[in-house]
Protein backbone atom coordinates (compact mmCIF):
# COMPACT_ATOMS: atom_id res chain seq x y z
CA UNK A 1 0.00 0.00 0.00
CA UNK A 2 2.64 2.12 1.13
CA UNK A 3 4.73 1.62 -1.83
CA UNK A 4 1.69 2.02 -4.08
CA UNK A 5 1.43 5.86 -2.81
CA UNK A 6 5.07 6.39 -3.43
CA UNK A 7 4.47 5.06 -7.26
CA UNK A 8 0.87 7.27 -7.49
CA UNK A 9 3.79 10.74 -6.08
CA UNK A 10 6.11 9.26 -8.76
CA UNK A 11 3.06 9.52 -11.30
CA UNK A 12 2.10 12.72 -10.36
CA UNK A 13 5.62 14.04 -10.74
CA UNK A 14 5.94 13.17 -13.84
CA UNK A 15 2.47 14.64 -15.11
CA UNK A 16 3.59 17.84 -13.56
CA UNK A 17 6.56 17.83 -15.73
CA UNK A 18 4.08 18.59 -18.55
CA UNK A 19 1.94 21.51 -17.42
CA UNK A 20 0.17 22.15 -20.33
CA UNK A 21 -1.18 19.12 -21.33
CA UNK A 22 -2.26 17.96 -17.85
CA UNK A 23 -4.63 21.51 -17.96
CA UNK A 24 -5.95 20.46 -21.46
CA UNK A 25 -7.01 16.97 -20.38
CA UNK A 26 -8.02 18.04 -17.01
CA UNK A 27 -10.72 20.44 -18.40
CA UNK A 28 -10.96 17.80 -21.14
CA UNK A 29 -11.75 15.36 -18.81
CA UNK A 30 -14.25 17.17 -17.23
CA UNK A 31 -16.32 18.67 -20.40
CA UNK A 32 -16.74 15.78 -22.00
CA UNK A 33 -18.68 14.14 -18.34
CA UNK A 34 -20.61 17.01 -18.70
CA UNK A 35 -21.97 17.28 -21.78
CA UNK A 36 -23.16 13.40 -21.08
CA UNK A 37 -25.32 14.60 -18.28
CA UNK A 38 -26.53 17.28 -20.24
CA UNK A 39 -27.63 14.78 -22.41
CA UNK A 40 -29.92 12.74 -20.46
CA UNK A 41 -31.36 16.08 -19.19
CA UNK A 42 -32.45 16.79 -22.35
CA UNK A 43 -33.94 13.43 -23.04
CA UNK A 44 -35.88 13.94 -19.84
CA UNK A 45 -37.00 17.47 -21.21
CA UNK A 46 -38.86 15.31 -23.99
CA UNK A 47 -39.94 12.47 -21.78
CA UNK A 48 -39.86 13.45 -18.20
CA UNK A 49 -39.90 9.99 -16.64
CA UNK A 50 -38.35 6.78 -18.02
CA UNK A 51 -40.28 3.83 -16.31
CA UNK A 52 -41.18 5.26 -13.14
CA UNK A 53 -37.87 6.86 -12.57
CA UNK A 54 -36.83 10.97 -12.64
CA UNK A 55 -34.44 12.84 -13.86
CA UNK A 56 -32.94 13.19 -10.62
CA UNK A 57 -32.42 9.53 -9.96
CA UNK A 58 -31.48 8.83 -12.91
CA UNK A 59 -28.95 11.27 -12.25
CA UNK A 60 -28.09 9.93 -9.04
CA UNK A 61 -27.14 6.47 -10.59
CA UNK A 62 -25.43 8.32 -13.46
CA UNK A 63 -23.24 10.16 -10.83
CA UNK A 64 -22.73 6.77 -8.99
CA UNK A 65 -21.73 4.91 -11.94
CA UNK A 66 -19.30 7.56 -13.81
CA UNK A 67 -17.54 8.99 -10.80
CA UNK A 68 -16.51 5.00 -9.67
CA UNK A 69 -15.74 4.78 -13.21
CA UNK A 70 -13.27 8.02 -12.94
CA UNK A 71 -11.95 7.07 -9.54
CA UNK A 72 -10.76 3.48 -11.44
CA UNK A 73 -9.54 5.18 -14.61
CA UNK A 74 -7.26 7.66 -12.05
CA UNK A 75 -6.34 4.23 -9.58
CA UNK A 76 -5.97 1.73 -12.10
CA UNK A 77 -4.78 3.58 -15.19
CA UNK A 78 -2.03 0.89 -15.40
CA UNK A 79 -4.75 -1.79 -15.77
CA UNK A 80 -6.36 0.21 -18.92
CA UNK A 81 -3.22 0.42 -20.59
CA UNK A 82 -2.11 -2.72 -19.68
CA UNK A 83 -1.76 -3.67 -23.69
CA UNK A 84 1.59 -1.07 -23.38
CA UNK A 85 3.06 -2.51 -20.54
CA UNK A 86 2.46 -6.04 -22.42
CA UNK A 87 3.43 -4.78 -25.96
CA UNK A 88 6.43 -2.83 -25.24
CA UNK A 89 7.73 -5.69 -22.35
CA UNK A 90 7.77 -3.70 -19.40
CA UNK A 91 5.79 -7.00 -18.39
CA UNK A 92 8.99 -8.75 -18.12
CA UNK A 93 10.77 -6.10 -15.96
CA UNK A 94 7.63 -6.56 -13.98
CA UNK A 95 8.48 -9.59 -13.44
CA UNK A 96 12.35 -9.38 -11.78
CA UNK A 97 10.61 -7.06 -9.21
CA UNK A 98 9.94 -9.18 -5.95
CA UNK A 99 6.15 -7.64 -5.63
CA UNK A 100 3.21 -8.21 -6.99
CA UNK A 101 2.24 -8.40 -10.13
CA UNK A 102 -0.97 -7.24 -10.36
CA UNK A 103 -0.31 -4.20 -7.81
CA UNK A 104 3.12 -3.25 -9.58
CA UNK A 105 0.64 -3.24 -12.99
CA UNK A 106 -1.51 -0.90 -11.74
CA UNK A 107 1.34 1.12 -10.81
CA UNK A 108 2.95 1.66 -13.96
CA UNK A 109 0.45 4.65 -14.54
CA UNK A 110 -2.09 7.12 -12.07
CA UNK A 111 -4.01 9.05 -13.99
CA UNK A 112 -4.39 12.76 -12.10
CA UNK A 113 -6.32 14.47 -14.65
CA UNK A 114 -9.10 12.49 -14.56
CA UNK A 115 -9.87 14.34 -11.51
CA UNK A 116 -11.63 17.13 -13.97
CA UNK A 117 -14.14 13.61 -14.11
CA UNK A 118 -14.04 12.60 -10.67
CA UNK A 119 -15.05 16.69 -9.56
CA UNK A 120 -17.78 16.89 -12.14
CA UNK A 121 -19.61 13.28 -11.35
CA UNK A 122 -19.51 14.26 -8.09
CA UNK A 123 -21.26 16.96 -8.32
CA UNK A 124 -23.46 15.60 -10.61
CA UNK A 125 -23.79 13.37 -7.46
CA UNK A 126 -24.21 15.40 -4.83
CA UNK A 127 -26.88 18.18 -6.61
CA UNK A 128 -29.06 14.84 -7.36
CA UNK A 129 -28.77 13.69 -3.66
CA UNK A 130 -30.12 16.95 -2.44
CA UNK A 131 -33.23 17.05 -5.22
CA UNK A 132 -34.19 13.78 -4.22
CA UNK A 133 -36.12 12.92 -1.34
CA UNK A 134 -34.26 10.37 1.30
CA UNK A 135 -34.83 9.65 4.74
CA UNK A 136 -31.26 9.25 5.80
CA UNK A 137 -30.75 7.24 8.37
CA UNK A 138 -27.57 5.76 9.42
CA UNK A 139 -27.99 2.38 7.76
CA UNK A 140 -28.72 4.23 4.66
CA UNK A 141 -25.71 6.56 4.91
CA UNK A 142 -23.87 2.60 5.25
CA UNK A 143 -25.73 1.61 2.35
CA UNK A 144 -24.95 4.64 0.32
CA UNK A 145 -20.76 3.99 0.73
CA UNK A 146 -21.44 0.15 0.48
CA UNK A 147 -22.92 1.18 -3.10
CA UNK A 148 -19.67 3.54 -4.28
CA UNK A 149 -17.51 0.79 -2.77
CA UNK A 150 -19.84 -2.19 -4.64
CA UNK A 151 -19.51 -0.05 -8.00
CA UNK A 152 -15.66 0.65 -7.51
CA UNK A 153 -15.09 -3.23 -7.13
CA UNK A 154 -17.14 -3.95 -10.50
CA UNK A 155 -15.00 -1.42 -12.32
CA UNK A 156 -11.42 -2.89 -10.86
CA UNK A 157 -12.52 -6.15 -11.65
CA UNK A 158 -13.67 -5.08 -15.31
CA UNK A 159 -10.31 -3.80 -15.69
CA UNK A 160 -8.58 -6.73 -14.41
CA UNK A 161 -10.44 -8.78 -16.43
CA UNK A 162 -9.56 -6.69 -19.41
CA UNK A 163 -5.56 -6.68 -18.62
CA UNK A 164 -5.64 -10.60 -18.48
CA UNK A 165 -7.07 -10.08 -21.97
CA UNK A 166 -3.48 -8.81 -23.12
CA UNK A 167 -2.34 -12.43 -21.98
CA UNK A 168 -3.23 -13.59 -24.98
CA UNK A 169 -3.65 -11.04 -27.27
CA UNK A 170 -2.89 -7.25 -27.55
CA UNK A 171 -5.78 -6.58 -29.80
CA UNK A 172 -9.41 -6.42 -29.78
CA UNK A 173 -9.33 -5.15 -26.78
CA UNK A 174 -12.39 -3.03 -28.10
CA UNK A 175 -13.79 -6.33 -27.69
CA UNK A 176 -13.35 -6.07 -23.51
CA UNK A 177 -14.35 -2.31 -23.66
CA UNK A 178 -17.98 -3.32 -23.63
CA UNK A 179 -17.32 -4.60 -20.20
CA UNK A 180 -15.90 -1.15 -19.36
CA UNK A 181 -17.36 1.41 -21.27
CA UNK A 182 -21.07 -0.53 -21.93
CA UNK A 183 -21.33 -1.21 -18.28
CA UNK A 184 -20.42 2.13 -17.23
CA UNK A 185 -23.60 3.28 -19.38
CA UNK A 186 -25.78 0.28 -18.23
CA UNK A 187 -25.19 1.27 -14.56
CA UNK A 188 -26.30 4.92 -15.51
CA UNK A 189 -30.34 3.88 -15.63
CA UNK A 190 -31.48 1.60 -13.40
CA UNK A 191 -31.54 -2.15 -14.65
CA UNK A 192 -35.33 -2.80 -14.34
CA UNK A 193 -35.99 -0.58 -17.55
CA UNK A 194 -34.33 -2.97 -19.36
CA UNK A 195 -35.38 -6.33 -21.11
CA UNK A 196 -35.24 -9.73 -19.16
CA UNK A 197 -32.01 -11.45 -20.43
CA UNK A 198 -30.27 -8.34 -20.22
CA UNK A 199 -31.15 -7.98 -16.73
CA UNK A 200 -29.82 -10.86 -15.45
CA UNK A 201 -26.98 -10.78 -17.53
CA UNK A 202 -25.95 -7.43 -15.28
CA UNK A 203 -27.29 -8.91 -11.84
CA UNK A 204 -25.57 -12.38 -12.22
CA UNK A 205 -22.68 -12.54 -14.39
CA UNK A 206 -21.17 -8.80 -14.31
CA UNK A 207 -23.40 -7.64 -11.10
CA UNK A 208 -23.91 -3.82 -11.90
CA UNK A 209 -27.94 -4.78 -10.73
CA UNK A 210 -26.67 -5.40 -7.23
CA UNK A 211 -24.66 -2.25 -6.91
CA UNK A 212 -27.18 0.34 -8.15
CA UNK A 213 -31.13 -1.21 -8.76
CA UNK A 214 -31.51 -3.59 -5.53
CA UNK A 215 -29.84 -0.95 -3.03
CA UNK A 216 -30.90 2.01 -4.63
CA UNK A 217 -34.87 1.25 -4.19
CA UNK A 218 -34.55 0.54 -0.80
CA UNK A 219 -32.23 3.83 -0.35
CA UNK A 220 -35.24 5.89 -2.40
CA UNK A 221 -37.84 3.87 -0.27
CA UNK A 222 -39.20 2.56 -3.04
CA UNK A 223 -38.79 -0.94 -1.29
CA UNK A 224 -38.44 -1.60 2.37
CA UNK A 225 -36.14 -4.70 1.77
CA UNK A 226 -33.01 -4.27 4.04
CA UNK A 227 -31.15 -6.75 2.47
CA UNK A 228 -31.30 -4.82 -0.76
CA UNK A 229 -29.04 -2.87 0.85
CA UNK A 230 -26.20 -4.76 1.31
CA UNK A 231 -26.54 -6.47 -2.36
CA UNK A 232 -23.25 -4.75 -3.00
CA UNK A 233 -21.15 -7.18 -0.70
CA UNK A 234 -22.24 -9.54 -3.82
CA UNK A 235 -19.42 -7.87 -5.66
CA UNK A 236 -16.84 -9.50 -3.76
CA UNK A 237 -17.31 -13.07 -5.18
CA UNK A 238 -17.01 -11.05 -9.16
CA UNK A 239 -13.81 -9.33 -8.12
CA UNK A 240 -12.21 -12.71 -6.58
CA UNK A 241 -13.08 -14.75 -9.62
CA UNK A 242 -11.69 -11.95 -12.11
CA UNK A 243 -8.53 -12.37 -10.00
CA UNK A 244 -8.28 -15.93 -10.64
CA UNK A 245 -9.23 -15.57 -14.06
CA UNK A 246 -5.63 -12.88 -14.12
CA UNK A 247 -3.66 -16.29 -12.26
CA UNK A 248 -3.98 -18.05 -14.87
CA UNK A 249 -3.28 -14.93 -17.47
CA UNK A 250 0.20 -14.76 -15.87
CA UNK A 251 0.87 -18.70 -15.82
CA UNK A 252 -0.66 -18.85 -19.49
CA UNK A 253 2.19 -15.96 -19.99
CA UNK A 254 5.19 -17.42 -18.43
CA UNK A 255 4.86 -20.40 -20.83
CA UNK A 256 4.27 -17.97 -23.85
CA UNK A 257 6.75 -15.28 -23.31
CA UNK A 258 4.33 -12.98 -25.97
CA UNK B 1 36.46 -25.07 -5.05
CA UNK B 2 34.25 -22.22 -6.08
CA UNK B 3 30.75 -22.62 -5.94
CA UNK B 4 28.82 -23.03 -8.73
CA UNK B 5 26.15 -20.78 -8.64
CA UNK B 6 24.06 -21.56 -11.81
CA UNK B 7 23.24 -24.61 -13.36
CA UNK B 8 21.05 -25.15 -15.85
CA UNK B 9 20.54 -28.75 -16.98
CA UNK B 10 19.15 -30.25 -20.00
CA UNK B 11 16.83 -26.97 -20.60
CA UNK B 12 14.45 -26.88 -23.70
CA UNK B 13 11.79 -24.21 -24.20
CA UNK B 14 9.08 -24.85 -27.71
CA UNK B 15 6.71 -22.31 -28.67
CA UNK B 16 3.87 -23.21 -30.26
CA UNK B 17 3.56 -20.38 -33.18
CA UNK B 18 0.55 -19.76 -35.05
CA UNK B 19 1.38 -20.22 -38.96
CA UNK B 20 -0.69 -17.91 -41.48
CA UNK B 21 -0.56 -17.61 -45.79
CA UNK B 22 -0.78 -14.26 -46.66
CA UNK B 23 -4.09 -13.10 -48.14
CA UNK B 24 -7.84 -12.24 -47.11
CA UNK B 25 -8.88 -15.74 -47.52
CA UNK B 26 -6.19 -17.38 -45.73
CA UNK B 27 -6.82 -14.53 -42.65
CA UNK B 28 -10.64 -15.52 -42.08
CA UNK B 29 -9.79 -19.24 -42.45
CA UNK B 30 -7.11 -18.91 -39.98
CA UNK B 31 -9.76 -17.22 -37.59
CA UNK B 32 -11.69 -20.38 -37.54
CA UNK B 33 -8.85 -23.03 -37.50
CA UNK B 34 -5.49 -21.79 -36.71
CA UNK B 35 -2.32 -24.08 -37.90
CA UNK B 36 0.25 -23.76 -34.87
CA UNK B 37 4.15 -25.02 -35.73
CA UNK B 38 6.36 -26.19 -32.66
CA UNK B 39 9.39 -23.85 -32.68
CA UNK B 40 11.92 -25.62 -30.73
CA UNK B 41 13.48 -22.10 -29.27
CA UNK B 42 16.12 -23.80 -27.37
CA UNK B 43 17.22 -27.62 -27.25
CA UNK B 44 19.03 -28.97 -24.07
CA UNK B 45 21.29 -26.41 -23.19
CA UNK B 46 23.35 -27.55 -20.22
CA UNK B 47 26.37 -25.07 -18.73
CA UNK B 48 27.14 -23.74 -15.20
CA UNK B 49 28.71 -21.03 -13.65
CA UNK B 50 30.77 -20.09 -10.81
CA UNK B 51 30.31 -17.32 -8.35
CA UNK B 52 32.11 -14.52 -9.34
CA UNK B 53 32.94 -15.37 -12.81
CA UNK B 54 32.18 -13.27 -16.08
CA UNK B 55 30.53 -15.20 -19.02
CA UNK B 56 29.90 -13.88 -22.42
CA UNK B 57 26.60 -15.50 -23.74
CA UNK B 58 27.01 -14.63 -27.14
CA UNK B 59 25.39 -15.75 -30.39
CA UNK B 60 23.50 -14.63 -33.99
CA UNK B 61 19.84 -12.88 -33.79
CA UNK B 62 16.76 -15.61 -33.01
CA UNK B 63 19.60 -18.02 -31.72
CA UNK B 64 17.81 -18.10 -28.36
CA UNK B 65 19.86 -15.88 -25.88
CA UNK B 66 17.19 -14.13 -24.98
CA UNK B 67 15.09 -17.35 -24.23
CA UNK B 68 17.92 -18.59 -21.98
CA UNK B 69 18.31 -15.21 -20.24
CA UNK B 70 14.55 -14.62 -19.47
CA UNK B 71 14.20 -18.59 -17.67
CA UNK B 72 17.40 -17.85 -15.51
CA UNK B 73 15.22 -14.56 -14.59
CA UNK B 74 12.16 -16.37 -14.02
CA UNK B 75 9.98 -14.77 -16.34
CA UNK B 76 9.44 -18.17 -18.55
CA UNK B 77 9.04 -21.55 -17.53
CA UNK B 78 11.52 -24.18 -19.87
CA UNK B 79 9.18 -27.24 -21.65
CA UNK B 80 11.48 -29.23 -19.70
CA UNK B 81 14.94 -29.47 -17.94
CA UNK B 82 16.53 -28.16 -14.74
CA UNK B 83 17.34 -24.73 -13.75
CA UNK B 84 19.12 -23.52 -10.26
CA UNK B 85 20.08 -20.35 -9.67
CA UNK B 86 21.65 -19.63 -6.28
CA UNK B 87 19.88 -22.35 -4.48
CA UNK B 88 16.35 -21.23 -5.90
CA UNK B 89 14.28 -22.81 -9.42
CA UNK B 90 13.69 -18.86 -10.95
CA UNK B 91 9.96 -19.57 -11.97
CA UNK B 92 9.10 -20.82 -8.80
CA UNK B 93 9.15 -18.75 -5.35
CA UNK B 94 9.41 -15.64 -8.02
CA UNK B 95 9.38 -12.95 -5.30
CA UNK B 96 12.41 -14.43 -3.16
CA UNK B 97 14.59 -15.33 -6.33
CA UNK B 98 14.27 -12.21 -7.85
CA UNK B 99 15.65 -10.28 -4.65
CA UNK B 100 19.19 -11.75 -5.67
CA UNK B 101 19.11 -10.90 -9.33
CA UNK B 102 19.85 -7.63 -11.37
CA UNK B 103 19.11 -7.05 -14.56
CA UNK B 104 19.88 -4.02 -16.97
CA UNK B 105 18.38 -5.06 -20.57
CA UNK B 106 20.08 -2.67 -22.75
CA UNK B 107 17.30 -1.60 -25.35
CA UNK B 108 14.59 -1.07 -22.42
CA UNK B 109 14.77 1.52 -19.52
CA UNK B 110 14.36 0.47 -15.87
CA UNK B 111 14.05 4.10 -14.64
CA UNK B 112 11.23 6.15 -14.19
CA UNK B 113 11.49 8.05 -17.30
CA UNK B 114 10.55 12.08 -16.17
CA UNK B 115 11.75 11.81 -12.94
CA UNK B 116 15.53 11.91 -11.90
CA UNK B 117 17.37 8.88 -11.42
CA UNK B 118 17.83 9.48 -7.51
CA UNK B 119 14.20 9.26 -7.34
CA UNK B 120 13.80 5.81 -9.05
CA UNK B 121 16.70 4.61 -6.37
CA UNK B 122 14.28 5.30 -3.79
CA UNK B 123 11.39 3.82 -4.95
CA UNK B 124 13.17 0.66 -6.07
CA UNK B 125 14.74 0.82 -2.24
CA UNK B 126 11.05 0.47 -1.21
CA UNK B 127 10.35 -2.08 -4.20
CA UNK B 128 13.11 -4.20 -2.71
CA UNK B 129 12.81 -3.08 1.09
CA UNK B 130 16.16 -2.26 1.39
CA UNK B 131 17.14 -1.39 4.90
CA UNK B 132 17.98 2.99 4.87
CA UNK B 133 21.15 2.13 6.09
CA UNK B 134 22.48 -0.34 3.31
CA UNK B 135 20.82 1.53 0.55
CA UNK B 136 23.19 4.96 1.80
CA UNK B 137 25.89 2.97 1.81
CA UNK B 138 25.64 0.94 -1.23
CA UNK B 139 24.53 4.03 -2.88
CA UNK B 140 27.53 6.28 -1.99
CA UNK B 141 29.37 2.85 -3.18
CA UNK B 142 27.80 3.12 -6.40
CA UNK B 143 27.76 6.53 -6.97
CA UNK B 144 31.99 6.55 -6.76
CA UNK B 145 32.76 3.62 -9.02
CA UNK B 146 30.09 4.68 -11.61
CA UNK B 147 31.02 7.92 -11.43
CA UNK B 148 26.86 9.37 -10.80
CA UNK B 149 27.40 12.11 -8.80
CA UNK B 150 26.83 14.76 -11.12
CA UNK B 151 23.78 13.00 -13.31
CA UNK B 152 22.16 11.72 -10.44
CA UNK B 153 19.49 15.12 -9.87
CA UNK B 154 18.74 15.63 -14.37
CA UNK B 155 15.81 13.61 -15.37
CA UNK B 156 16.19 10.36 -16.80
CA UNK B 157 14.92 11.48 -20.66
CA UNK B 158 17.69 14.26 -20.00
CA UNK B 159 20.44 12.07 -19.54
CA UNK B 160 22.55 10.60 -22.62
CA UNK B 161 22.72 6.98 -23.56
CA UNK B 162 26.12 6.40 -22.03
CA UNK B 163 24.88 8.36 -18.63
CA UNK B 164 21.73 6.36 -18.53
CA UNK B 165 23.43 3.33 -18.67
CA UNK B 166 25.25 4.19 -15.68
CA UNK B 167 22.31 4.44 -13.68
CA UNK B 168 20.61 1.44 -15.36
CA UNK B 169 23.87 -0.50 -14.07
CA UNK B 170 23.19 1.12 -10.63
CA UNK B 171 19.60 0.25 -10.50
CA UNK B 172 20.01 -3.13 -10.90
CA UNK B 173 22.64 -3.53 -8.26
CA UNK B 174 20.92 -1.12 -5.49
CA UNK B 175 19.73 -4.41 -3.92
CA UNK B 176 22.95 -5.93 -3.80
CA UNK B 177 22.35 -8.86 -5.98
CA UNK B 178 24.74 -12.19 -6.34
CA UNK B 179 24.06 -12.10 -10.33
CA UNK B 180 24.00 -9.68 -13.03
CA UNK B 181 22.55 -9.93 -16.12
CA UNK B 182 23.09 -7.72 -18.59
CA UNK B 183 21.42 -8.11 -21.70
CA UNK B 184 23.35 -5.85 -24.89
CA UNK B 185 24.57 -2.83 -22.29
CA UNK B 186 26.88 -1.61 -24.75
CA UNK B 187 24.41 -1.18 -27.30
CA UNK B 188 24.42 2.45 -29.04
CA UNK B 189 26.59 3.57 -27.06
CA UNK B 190 29.90 5.49 -28.45
CA UNK B 191 33.17 4.78 -28.11
CA UNK B 192 33.84 6.70 -25.20
CA UNK B 193 31.29 5.38 -23.22
CA UNK B 194 31.30 1.86 -23.94
CA UNK B 195 35.02 2.02 -22.73
CA UNK B 196 33.79 3.67 -19.47
CA UNK B 197 31.35 0.99 -19.15
CA UNK B 198 33.32 -1.56 -19.41
CA UNK B 199 35.61 -0.45 -16.78
CA UNK B 200 32.66 -0.15 -14.33
CA UNK B 201 31.56 -3.37 -14.94
CA UNK B 202 34.98 -5.22 -14.45
CA UNK B 203 35.78 -3.12 -11.43
CA UNK B 204 32.22 -3.62 -10.11
CA UNK B 205 32.95 -7.61 -10.76
CA UNK B 206 36.39 -7.47 -9.00
CA UNK B 207 35.09 -5.71 -5.71
CA UNK B 208 31.74 -7.24 -5.59
CA UNK B 209 32.58 -10.43 -7.03
CA UNK B 210 29.12 -10.28 -8.33
CA UNK B 211 28.53 -13.24 -11.13
CA UNK B 212 27.90 -11.52 -14.65
CA UNK B 213 26.07 -13.04 -17.63
CA UNK B 214 26.54 -10.64 -20.97
CA UNK B 215 25.08 -11.21 -23.68
CA UNK B 216 26.01 -9.03 -26.85
CA UNK B 217 27.07 -8.42 -30.41
CA UNK B 218 29.78 -6.71 -29.40
CA UNK B 219 33.11 -9.14 -29.34
CA UNK B 220 35.45 -6.12 -27.61
CA UNK B 221 32.55 -6.01 -24.79
CA UNK B 222 33.79 -10.01 -24.41
CA UNK B 223 38.00 -9.70 -25.05
CA UNK B 224 37.30 -6.61 -22.35
CA UNK B 225 35.62 -8.36 -19.83
CA UNK B 226 36.03 -12.32 -19.98
CA UNK B 227 37.93 -15.14 -20.71
CA UNK B 228 34.53 -17.63 -21.01
CA UNK B 229 32.14 -17.51 -23.93
CA UNK B 230 29.11 -20.23 -24.30
CA UNK B 231 27.68 -19.55 -27.47
CA UNK B 232 24.53 -20.87 -29.06
CA UNK B 233 23.28 -20.97 -32.13
CA UNK B 234 19.71 -22.57 -33.25
CA UNK B 235 18.85 -22.85 -29.65
CA UNK B 236 21.74 -25.35 -29.20
CA UNK B 237 24.72 -24.68 -27.60
CA UNK B 238 28.12 -24.97 -29.50
CA UNK B 239 30.61 -24.25 -27.43
CA UNK B 240 31.66 -23.12 -23.98
CA UNK B 241 35.06 -22.57 -23.48
CA UNK B 242 38.33 -19.38 -23.59
CA UNK B 243 37.85 -17.21 -26.55
CA UNK B 244 41.81 -17.40 -27.11
CA UNK B 245 40.93 -20.97 -27.97
CA UNK B 246 38.47 -20.07 -30.68
CA UNK B 247 40.60 -17.58 -31.88
CA UNK B 248 43.84 -19.72 -32.50
CA UNK B 249 41.82 -21.83 -34.00
CA UNK B 250 40.14 -19.74 -36.23
CA UNK B 251 42.34 -17.08 -37.19
CA UNK B 252 43.86 -17.02 -40.56
CA UNK B 253 47.42 -16.48 -40.14
CA UNK B 254 48.88 -13.53 -39.06
CA UNK B 255 50.07 -11.18 -42.85
CA UNK B 256 53.19 -9.03 -42.82
CA UNK B 257 52.78 -6.06 -45.33
CA UNK B 258 56.62 -5.06 -45.54
CA UNK B 259 58.44 -1.81 -47.16
CA UNK B 260 62.00 -1.60 -48.14
CA UNK B 261 64.66 0.10 -49.93
CA UNK B 262 65.20 -0.63 -53.05
CA UNK B 263 67.22 -4.44 -53.46
CA UNK B 264 67.36 -7.17 -56.13
CA UNK B 265 67.99 -9.80 -53.29
CA UNK B 266 65.10 -12.36 -52.66
CA UNK B 267 63.79 -12.62 -49.08
CA UNK B 268 64.18 -16.02 -47.70
CA UNK B 269 62.88 -17.33 -44.28
CA UNK B 270 62.26 -20.65 -42.51
CA UNK B 271 59.00 -19.96 -40.89
CA UNK B 272 57.21 -17.63 -43.39
CA UNK B 273 55.69 -17.72 -46.92
CA UNK B 274 56.61 -15.04 -49.18
CA UNK B 275 52.80 -14.17 -51.05
CA UNK B 276 55.08 -11.61 -53.27
CA UNK B 277 57.92 -9.49 -53.39
CA UNK B 278 58.06 -6.91 -55.89
CA UNK B 279 61.99 -4.65 -55.68
CA UNK B 280 60.56 -1.97 -52.67
CA UNK B 281 57.73 -4.36 -50.81
CA UNK B 282 56.89 -7.49 -49.96
CA UNK B 283 53.73 -9.43 -48.06
CA UNK B 284 54.67 -12.36 -45.88
CA UNK B 285 52.25 -15.07 -43.83
CA UNK B 286 53.95 -16.87 -40.82
CA UNK B 287 53.71 -20.24 -41.09
CA UNK B 288 52.40 -21.21 -38.10
CA UNK B 289 50.14 -18.78 -35.98
CA UNK B 290 52.36 -19.06 -32.90
CA UNK B 291 55.42 -17.73 -34.80
CA UNK B 292 57.06 -14.73 -33.14
CA UNK B 293 56.57 -11.53 -34.92
CA UNK B 294 59.28 -10.27 -33.60
CA UNK B 295 62.16 -13.63 -34.86
CA UNK B 296 60.43 -12.74 -38.23
CA UNK B 297 61.16 -9.07 -38.23
CA UNK B 298 64.83 -9.36 -36.81
CA UNK B 299 65.59 -12.00 -39.53
CA UNK B 300 64.32 -9.58 -42.13
CA UNK B 301 66.11 -6.54 -40.83
CA UNK B 302 69.29 -8.67 -41.61
CA UNK B 303 68.72 -9.42 -45.19
CA UNK B 304 66.79 -5.88 -46.43
CA UNK B 305 66.65 -2.54 -45.35
CA UNK B 306 63.33 -1.82 -44.17
CA UNK B 307 61.23 1.29 -44.05
CA UNK B 308 57.86 0.40 -42.86
CA UNK B 309 56.06 -2.40 -41.34
CA UNK B 310 52.42 -3.13 -40.85
CA UNK B 311 50.84 -6.46 -39.50
CA UNK B 312 47.06 -7.55 -40.54
CA UNK B 313 45.38 -10.10 -38.18
CA UNK B 314 41.65 -10.93 -38.41
CA UNK B 315 39.61 -8.90 -35.99
CA UNK B 316 37.61 -11.34 -33.43
CA UNK B 317 34.01 -10.01 -35.27
CA UNK B 318 35.83 -11.27 -38.10
CA UNK B 319 36.57 -14.29 -36.27
CA UNK B 320 32.95 -14.60 -34.80
CA UNK B 321 31.80 -14.07 -38.64
CA UNK B 322 33.52 -17.29 -40.16
CA UNK B 323 32.35 -18.88 -36.62
CA UNK B 324 28.79 -18.76 -37.65
CA UNK B 325 29.48 -18.99 -40.97
CA UNK B 326 30.93 -22.73 -40.47
CA UNK B 327 28.33 -23.66 -38.86
CA UNK B 328 25.68 -22.55 -40.25
CA UNK B 329 24.07 -20.83 -37.85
Amino acid sequence: MKLYFKTVLMNIKSQLEYKKAFIISTFGSFLITFLLIIAVYFLFLNFNQVGDWTFYEVAFLFGLSYFNFSLAEMFLRGLDHFDETIRNGEFDRLMIRPQNLLIQSICMEFDLSKIGRIVQTLIVLVISISKINIDWTKYKILVFILMNIGCFIIFFAIFILKATFCFWTINGLEFMNILSEGGKKVAQYPINIYEKWFRLFFTYIVPFGIVNYFPVMYLFGKSNNLYFGITPIGTIVFFVTCIFIWEIGVKHYESTGS
Amino acid sequence: MEKEIIQVKHISKRFKVSKREAGLKNAIKSFFKRNYKIINSLDDINFSIKEGEIVGYIGPNGAGKSTTIKIMCGILVPTAGECIVNGFIPWKDRKKYVKNIGVVFGQRSGLWWDVPPIDSFELLKDIYEIPQKQYEEKLNELMEYLNLQDIINIPTRQLSLGQRMRCELASALLHNPKILFLDEPTIGLDAVSKLALRKCIKQLNEKTNVTIILTTHDMQDIEALTERIILIGKGKILYDGSLNDIKNQYNENRKINLKFKYTDKIINLPNANILEQTEESASIVLKHNDESIADVLNELTNQVEVVDVSIEEMSTDDIIAKLYNELKI
